[in-house]
């Protein structure tokens, strides 16, 4: 129960103290405006080209909105404790590595499920989301998956952010691939080899399959969204590996406080 | 004349500076290089297949520009907030420069990186999307593009100033790319937005600045009347700028509000 309470408590009051996501000059241009004027923007150019519907368009920027507050603020969770000059001390404390930095993608997810939210509210009232009401468990399952995702890379993206200087650059390069490949705007199907390969290595490219699918009444979306947890699995593991081999590395060499 | 000398090579020497500083930024490059790159993919891959054709041509060139309308908006929306950071804005603010030429020169050094941003959504166009690299008019091309650099920089500064108060000028900053970007019509025509938002879009000297480099890639439409607007327009943010860039500074150091603190 300790444990738990920990894990809320710490992502809680680290979001508050380190970041200004959730100050409203931050969170509202950000998690409110930003993805809401992406959407129109992509949802005027896929009318002019004309490829696809607009619900497309709804439910991929929406659930790549997720990337937006899920991804980047996790990625930033390790390098704001050496902009703060608290890693040192943060890294000394006995605690469980992944539980410390781990509880944050529990405000992570929160951001990334309200943006998210917020777009697809946003889609559904300019008319780009026809949407029966049997449909919106399906969607709603999609949204969750994907903002587990989105965090859960996020982590892995953050704890790079131990090695290198500039970890905005790498979220931000991470953000736009998310973009390209997770089939938001361009159906994964037309894209060509080495994308497709990348695709399915990144959050969210099932979660919008699925709620896609969902829409349209085709069959496999729920396996998809397994699919998705699995990969979301994946990362964690891969970014306690990294963590911990990072962190190693780090003390060995003296570079904590790499600035 | 000697005044108007001095600011001039002040503002040259500045404008070159901070185009050596911020060409050294990972996050720039981000912004001017990748981010375009990636999205003229998008682009080239959504007109691909559609029924609504669009030239190669014209979706690497709306590529770039979204670009350098990015990062133009990335320096200057930083412009005042990164000084502020610094622990430069009062000292700036106290000099006898007029603050407006220390932003100048942040906001075009800024957009000229949007030039990166058509030479690598260009490049990219022809290495893998088939983009002709020809220009029709290549003289009048050069020509638009340093009028729409300058342009942007200019509508920086208005920007840069008209955050100069607000506490997260960068989170705020993303939130209008999208829009401007769509009223300038980089990409999708003007004609094709709604008939009540379009005479924003005449209002945009970026709109006039897209429409004369357009021109003078593809061919067909004069060049010449869009720049002159565009240039009209520039000049009425720049006389905009320095107001409001005074009003907000002298309402700043009445209320000792200008360190945000």
């Amino acid at each position: 129960m300790n444990r738990l309470r920990f894990f809320l408590v710490s992502g809680w009051l680290t979001y508050r103290g380190g970041f200004r996501v959730l100050s409203p000059s931050v969170f509202v241009p950000v998690v409110l405006v930003q993805p809401v004027v992406e959407l129109l923007f992509y949802l005027q150019l896929g009318h002019y080209a004309g490829t696809q519907s607009s619900a497309f368009y709804v439910v991929g920027n929406a659930l790549y909105g997720c990337a937006v507050g899920g991804l980047f603020t996790m990625a930033i969770a390790v390098s704001v404790e050496r902009r703060n000059s608290t890693l040192l001390t943060v890294l000394a404390s006995p605690v469980n590595r992944l539980m410390l930095f781990g509880s944050r993608t529990v405000p992570a997810f929160c951001i990334g499920l309200c943006t998210g939210a917020v777009t697809l509210l946003a889609g559904w009232l300019v008319g780009g989301l026809p949407i029966r009401a049997g449909q919106l468990p399906l969607l709603l399952a999609a949204l969750v998956v994907a903002a587990v995702s989105a965090s859960g890379f996020g982590l892995l993206v953050g704890t790079v952010g131990l090695r290198t200087r500039d970890i905005n650059f790498t979220a931000g390069l991470m953000l736009s691939l998310c973009l390209l490949s997770s089939g938001a705007e361009v159906p994964v199907s037309s894209f060509p080899g080495p994308l497709h390969t990348l695709a399915e290595l990144m959050p969210m490219t099932l979660s919008i399959e699925a709620a896609r699918r969902g829409l349209d009444g085709q069959p496999g979306a729920v396996a998809l969204l397994a699919w998705q947890l699995v990969l979301s699995l994946g990362y964690a593991l891969a970014a306690a590996l990294l963590l911990r081999w990072l962190e190693h590395g780090a003390k060995a060499h003296g570079s904590l406080e790499w600035s | 004349m000697n005044g108007l000398r001095s600011a001039a090579r002040f503002l040259a020497g500045a404008w070159w500076l901070q185009m050596k500083q911020i060409t050294t930024g990972r996050l720039y490059a981000l912004t001017a290089v990748l981010q375009p790159v990636l999205f003229a993919t998008i682009a080239f891959l959504m007109f691909r297949d559609a029924p609504q054709q669009q030239s190669p041509t014209s979706v690497a060139l709306g590529a770039g520009l979204l670009g350098m309308w990015a990062a133009t908006l990335f320096g200057s929306s930083a412009a005042i907030a990164r000084q502020r950071s610094m622990g430069t804005l009062e000292g700036l603010v106290a000099s006898p420069m007029p603050l407006i030429l220390v932003i100048l020169p942040i906001t075009v050094a800024s957009a000229s990186l949007g030039i990166y941003s058509l030479l690598a959504t260009f490049g990219w166009g022809a290495l893998f999307f088939g983009v002709p690299l020809t220009i029709s008019h290549p003289v009048l091309f050069a020509v638009s593009v340093a009028v729409t650099v300058l342009t942007l920089g200019l509508l920086g500064v208005l920007v840069s100033a008209a955050f100069i108060l607000y506490p997260a000028a960068n989170a705020l900053s993303n939130a209008i790319e999208f829009p401007i970007a769509m009223l300038s019509g980089v990409i999708v025509p003007v004609s094709s937005l709604p008939a009540a938002v379009r005479p924003l879009s005449y209002l945009l000297a970026p709109m006039w600045g897209v429409r004369a480099v357009r021109s003078a890639v593809l061919g067909g439409a004069p060049v010449a009347e869009p720049l002159l607007v565009c240039t009209a327009l520039s000049l009425c943010y720049l006389a905009l700028a320095a107001v409001l860039l005074q009003v907000l500074v002298n309402r700043a150091r009445d209320r000792a509000r200008l360190a945000l603190t």
